[in-house]
């Protein structure tokens, strides 16, 4: 993960143990084949190096420019060796870029505008139609008002 | 004295309430074999087995719809993509079609189907496709004008709009200026919403209740008017009685899978609706011998494309989808947008480290752009070992050849409204820094295997034509030499219809529950 993550500038954050987490909440999840070859990426990296011409040594020992270049040229070889790779990077990814602190640092405001946006709808929806709707008072591409609704919003 | 709780307005939808649901895992230990009788049982609650849930319903029927999926509220939705993710989708959105490329594939698992998560764009089968089934494919009554009527319908059920520009994004301005500037056609995307107010959260759930799911629409009216439904309930196996089906039968199941107690549907009609990975499968597993169930899979795959401004767009603010671009629809092309969370634009964006932070930093000066392409190939749905199924699908060489028509086109767009980069869906050829650099993708050998695509529009695994030989269902959803037993979600879409699907989905359910309504009525 601290090869695969950024770390510099707005990503200077300690969530490591987060994404952890989130990354194996996932895991149960995926699609059992997704699923089965993650633990076989994991060694995969760990112990791939001799076949992608880094010697005999494993991925924890390597310094981190060196663990870069090792994981790039995985990335660009052949299958199953970069899909496996790449699930792994996908998973770390989303687990690290939907982290609070991240999306704060990117400024991502999602939730608070939810909050915002539902009561603006709450509010246009107890509005007359051509108010709350003006493209599509009343009408939209067919007759909305006759399929009956169990919400009492049609109009 | 004012009450200030009771003053809060909240939108409609929350305050449905869903009558007459049983929670399969609340029934019992893995020894519980639970006996259901009804005069229709549904396999699915998504843009199929719902309406056609409410249309028997409405006609008299005692119906019993069977989720597989939880039920999650309008009320309980919110925008942590992970939290929604495990909620809402099957394998949390990890499920790949195997094949060259490997394809992402993404479908809901909950109440409400994958209408809970799409961008809710209702386009009507394009004429050229209805005439196709309906002349070619001699299939009776699908053609344009005999299907008019259930379109009608369906956007009724379905309450579809066209965007207010007061929830337009900047994305949708660039896409559009983009498109103008080449002399591109622009079309209004219609949407299965009810006053959208723009948080563009619509690919995990809308928690405003704008979009008008079959969760909030024919679930609960479907519910209302008498239907039953047990969620966390797998169907497994077809059951026969003599040559006819007689129910169905399958396990109770908890959201990770794990197996609770058995069940068993006894019922007059059978209606398969749990899409066209897992309708597809349930066949199989009933070792009906037809060899054409689950070959003829499309994807309608997607290549995606993001180009980068140098003025910050804001991607989130806006709506999911308000424009398409059909200009291209008769060479299988068709182009759309959306805003994506960051966590998946940075799952789909090349690299990793810090130069992959580098780009993520520009996640609001980009905009994510969509090639969707009508595939002529065709896969396949197979059983795994573990008697699940899964799909196969290689893009031919007409397919390879459009998706780079495709994301050139697009990414000409991309350059027309401004980009000054282009990133692209090819491994080997990921990013392109101006207009001048088109030509590389032309140059470029065009080979499939470095393609990243993804799809959420799978169908035609067990299609609708005349005879057995040919596909495998009838004209109106019924599976051929199987009396009592239909299908009604994309599995039945006879051939690739270049669109969004739903708005097909919706209406092929309702003409054909008009016709398995007659069957019953004569027996």
């Amino acid at each position: 993960m601290s090869v695969l993550r950024p770390y510099e500038g707005i990503y200077d954050v300690d969530v490591d143990a987060r994404v952890l987490a989130t990354m194996l909440r996932f895991v149960p999840h995926m699609a059992a084949p997704v699923r089965l070859s993650f633990p076989l990426g994991l060694l995969l990296v760990e112990f791939g190096a001799p076949f992608f011409g880094f010697g005999m040594t494993r991925f924890r020992s390597m310094n981190r420019a060196r663990a870069i270049s090792y994981l790039e040229r995985i990335g660009r070889g052949a299958e199953p060796f970069r899909m496996l790779f790449d699930g792994l990077r996908v998973l770390v990814l989303v687990a690290f870029y939907q982290q609070p602190e991240i999306l704060a640092a990117l400024g991502v405001d999602w939730a608070p505008r939810a909050e915002e946006l539902i009561a603006r709808r709450a509010k246009l929806m107890n509005m007359e139609p051509s108010l709350a709707n003006p493209r599509n008072a009343g009408v939209a591409r067919a007759d909305a008002s006759r399929a009956d609704d169990p919400t009492g919003t049609s109009s | 004295m004012n009450n200030g709780a009771a003053d809060i307005l909240l939108p409609p939808e929350f305050g449905i309430r869903y009558q007459n649901i049983e929670d399969g895992q609340k029934i019992g230990a893995r020894s519980v074999v639970r006996k259901y009788d009804a005069d229709v049982v549904i396999v699915g609650s998504g843009a199929g087995g719902a309406p056609a849930a409410r249309r028997l319903t409405d006609a008299g029927f005692d119906v019993l719809i069977l989720e597989e999926g939880e039920l999650h509220t309008t009320e309980s939705f919110s925008t942590d993509l992970i939290e929604q993710s495990l909620k809402l989708y099957r394998d949390a959105g990890s499920t790949m079609i195997a094949g060259r490329p490997p394809i992402i594939f993404t479908e809901g698992r909950c109440v409400g189907g994958s209408t809970v998560i799409n961008g809710g764009m209702s386009w009507r089968t394009p004429d050229r496709v209805l005439d196709h089934w309906s002349r070619d494919l001699g299939l009776n009554e699908t053609d344009p004008k005999s299907m008019e009527p259930y379109f009608d319908e369906a956007e009724r059920i379905l309450n579809v709009e066209f965007q207010n520009e007061d929830t337009l994004g900047m994305n949708d301005k660039l896409f559009v200026r983009g498109a103008k500037k080449l002399g591109w056609e622009v079309q209004d995307n219609p949407r299965n919403m009810k006053r959208c107010v723009g948080l563009n959260n619509c690919g995990i759930g809308c928690p405003t209740g704008a979009k008008q799911s079959m969760l909030v629409t024919e679930v609960p009216r479907a519910l209302s008017a008498g239907a039953r439904m047990v969620t966390s309930a797998r169907a497994t196996k077809v059951l026969f009685d003599g040559g006819r089906v007689s129910g169905i039968a399958g396990r109770f199941v908890t959201p990770l899978g794990r197996r609770l107690g058995r069940f068993e549907v006894r019922a007059r009609l059978v209606v398969l609706a749990a899409g066209a990975r897992f309708t597809p499968g349930i066949l199989k597993r009933s070792w009906l011998r037809n060899p054409n169930i689950g070959s003829g899979l499309h994807t309608h795959p997607n290549a995606k494309v993001i180009g980068v401004f140098k003025d910050r767009i804001d991607p989130t603010r806006g709506t999911h989808q308000a424009h398409q671009i059909h200009h291209f629809l008769e060479e299988g092309l068709l182009f759309g947008y959306a805003a994506v969370q960051p966590g998946l634009l940075a799952a789909t964006t090349p690299g990793f480290g810090e130069e992959h932070g580098r780009r993520m930093e520009l996640y609001h000066h980009m905009l994510t752009a969509g090639v969707l392409v009508e595939d002529t190939g065709e896969g396949k749905v197979v059983m795994g070992p573990d008697l699940q199924p899964y799909m196969r699908f290689t893009l031919d060489k007409s397919d390879v050849e459009k998706v780079h028509l495709g994301v050139r086109l697009l990414a000409e767009q991309m350059f027309a409204a401004g980009a000054y980069k282009v990133f692209l869906p090819f491994a080997e050829l990921p990013e392109l820094k101006s207009v001048d650099d088109l030509g590389r993708i032309d140059a470029r050998k065009h080979v499939r295997h470095d393609i990243e695509l993804m799809t959420v529009h799978i169908m035609s695994s067990a299609r609708m034509r005349k005879t057995a030989q040919e596909g495998v269902c009838d004209s109106a959803g019924r599976v051929h030499d199987t009396p009592g037993l239909a299908i009604a979600d994309a599995s039945v879409i006879p051939s690739s219809i270049g669109v969004n699907p739903m708005e097909t989905i919706v209406a092929l359910a309702l003409r054909n529950a008009d016709r398995w309504i007659d069957d019953l009525k004569r027996r």
